[in-house]
């Protein structure tokens, strides 16, 4: 398990790296000439030429994917922003926190609320409450959350006047973000319950267990769930990817001051350091929690371990 | 004689139902299904024909009705230049629709041919191969397609690009897991053991085998494409007002909000119905295309 682990984690070393590598390669393409934003449009050619010169930009491309990957992974410098002209690890440590913290608080509402209501569905299978909920589950599903979130703007910030649509600071700013980017993972993960544990009720096991007589609240709490929940796990780590690129479009619509509107702030002042950062830091952020889930996968699954046990004789 | 040609006719009409029509009969026994592939026959029809069922031009502007409220004349309301917002909607499907369809379908298609031949192949091939498809989705892809399209610049045909970029990993991801498991098939070795050609075997024995679970992704993912370009279309990198795509309309709508909130409410009705009918037909079509799944 140890050796797994390890390996894991060296693994994300070499897609931190790689990841850097494709944000850097996509945005050395981006047209146009960054001393035309950072300088004023008077700069004569020759200032224009120090400016370039002197943030390395006439280096062939492989010298400045080496001097950025030097920079940002030996001397954890991320470099300069082009519009604020300050570090810009200073511009994201305030806002790094509380991305994390929504889109953290997301991902375990989606989990904590969805998978009890998926359980109750498949419990009731057939029944009203299975339908009601699988049907609120598919509504949920198919709307975008940026447009939910600007209905429930509509509704409890300009009609009922009860919670405030933008800005940070109290607890009831962070109500309408994370109701907003919660629906669509509560909805994810019912169905994806409800599925998995009406496949693990029909195994064998089950019906052994029910045979041999069994309560069926045991053969539910103690055989049904440990092993439907399982999948459930497993996709929980790639919809949080997904939910990552969703967070950014939500701060937009509520002007949360997270990494996800400093990215598309800076996507409009074509302030390419800080581009290039938020999206690393982003990009990071969701590989590590991947890899958390997939270590806890490892972890509960016994058939996963024993898989990784071999192959790791193998390798 | 008769009795064989009557065996003969047999066969024949067993032959004909071919797994399609099978699937389709399955299909059409789940009604929450068939209300999904109507509705979405409905869109499509409205689209492809929009001029046939849109009350007014998308273009014209009526500066008596600007900002006019949902009345019997105006379905669904005007925009801030008095545009009909329900004539917008109905030519916006074709933006959203198009470009759903072609960034999903496109990168499924690489995603089976890439996918099948990697897995496959296995070793050194699937070892690298996974390698970069593992770098290439590090970046979360709705991050990968704002990225893209910030480096592209927006537009339609730069949509595409970027929304195909950004899911062409996960195609790629799943045919592999599923011919990693495939290559092990008894058919498959008696495959080989005739001789058949490499690629023979991959595309014509193995990926239709294989195909059905991604025939039910594309559906899906069709409606996720349209939620995520409508997202971007939001954020100012997608296709840019006054080109009626539903999330462009929404970015334009939301200066509005606060007095005329018709005009952020229809588009996303558009949109959420629009995903509705797919994850509804393709919830039927999961069933369908797998017997064993059926409660």
């Amino acid at each position: 398990m140890w050796k797994y682990v390890v390996k894991r984690i060296l693994w994300l070393i070499v897609v931190a790296v790689g990841t850097a590598f494709v944000i850097f390669t996509v945005l050395y393409f981006v047209p146009g000439d960054p001393a035309d934003i950072a300088l004023p449009t008077t700069a004569t050619y020759a200032e224009r030429q120090a400016f370039r010169d002197s943030l390395g930009l006439n280096d062939p491309y492989i010298v400045q994917l080496g001097r950025y990957l030097y920079d940002t992974f030996i001397r954890f410098d991320l470099g300069v922003s082009w519009s604020y002209n300050v570090p810009v690890i200073e511009e994201l440590m305030g806002r790094i926190p509380r991305t994390i913290m929504l889109s953290l608080i997301t991902i375990i509402i989606g989990a904590a609320v969805g998978i009890p209501l998926g359980i109750s569905a498949a419990l009731h299978q057939n029944r009203w409450q299975d339908h009601a909920l699988m049907t609120l589950a598919m509504v949920g599903v198919s709307m975008p959350e940026f447009w939910l979130a600007l209905m429930l703007i509509l509704l409890f910030c300009l009609k009922l006047n009860v919670l405030p649509a933008f800005g940070i600071g109290s607890i009831s700013n962070w109500i309408l973000p994370v109701a907003a980017g919660s629906v669509a993972g509560i909805a994810k993960n019912a169905r994806q319950m409800r599925s998995s544990a009406l496949e693990t009720i029909r195994s064998d096991y089950i019906s052994t267990a029910r045979a041999k007589g069994v309560p069926e609240r045991s053969v539910i709490y103690g055989h049904m769930l440990p092993n439907a929940l399982i999948p459930v796990i497993n996709i929980l780590g790639a919809q949080f990817g997904k939910s990552i690129g969703g967070t950014v479009v939500l701060e937009s619509v509520f002007t949360f001051p997270g990494v996800g509107l400093f990215l598309l702030n800076s996507i409009n002042t074509r302030d390419y350091p800080s581009v290039r950062s938020s999206v690393l830091i982003l990009a990071l952020f969701a590989a590590t929690v991947m890899l958390i889930v997939d270590l806890v996968y490892a972890y509960i699954d016994p058939r996963i371990k024993a898989q990784y046990v071999v192959s790791g004789k193998k390798g | 004689m008769t009795k064989v040609s009557a065996e003969n006719t047999k066969k024949k009409k067993y032959k004909k139902q071919s797994n399609f029509v099978q699937v389709f009969k399955r299909l059409s026994k789940n009604p929450t299904a068939m209300f999904g592939l109507i509705l979405l026959i409905v869109i499509s029809i409205v689209a492809i024909f929009a001029p046939v069922f849109a009350p007014y031009s998308p273009t014209k502007m009526d500066l008596t009705s600007m900002y006019a409220t949902p009345t019997m004349k105006h379905i669904c309301g005007c925009d801030e230049v008095g545009r009909d917002i329900l004539s917008r909607l109905i030519y916006g499907a074709r933006y959203s629709l198009s470009i759903g369809l072609i960034a999903d379908v496109v990168s499924q298609v690489i995603g089976v041919l890439v996918g099948a031949y990697i897995g496959y192949t296995g070793g050194k091939v699937d070892l690298i191969g996974m390698r970069i498809v593992d770098i290439w989705a590090s970046i979360p892809s709705t991050l990968l397609a704002i990225l893209i399209s910030a480096t592209l610049g927006a537009g339609y045909v730069n949509t595409i690009i970027a929304m195909l970029i950004s899911n062409v990993p996960g195609g790629i991801r799943s045919t592999r897991a599923m011919s990693l498991k495939e290559r092990e098939m008894d058919y498959l070795e008696a495959a080989r053991s005739l001789n058949a050609g490499k690629f023979r075997i991959m595309y014509k024995h193995m990926v239709p085998n294989i195909i059905s679970p991604t025939i039910v992704g594309t559906t899906m993912g069709i409606g996720t494409t349209i939620c995520s370009v409508a997202g971007l279309a939001y954020i100012g990198l997608g296709v840019q007002p006054p080109t009626p795509e539903w999330g462009a309309m929404l970015a334009s709508g939301r200066d509005y909000i606060m007095k005329y909130p018709h005009m952020i409410t229809f588009p996303g009705i558009a949109i959420a119905m629009t995903v509705l009918a797919l994850n509804l037909f393709g919830d039927g079509l999961r069933d369908a295309l797998d017997p064993k799944m059926k409660n």
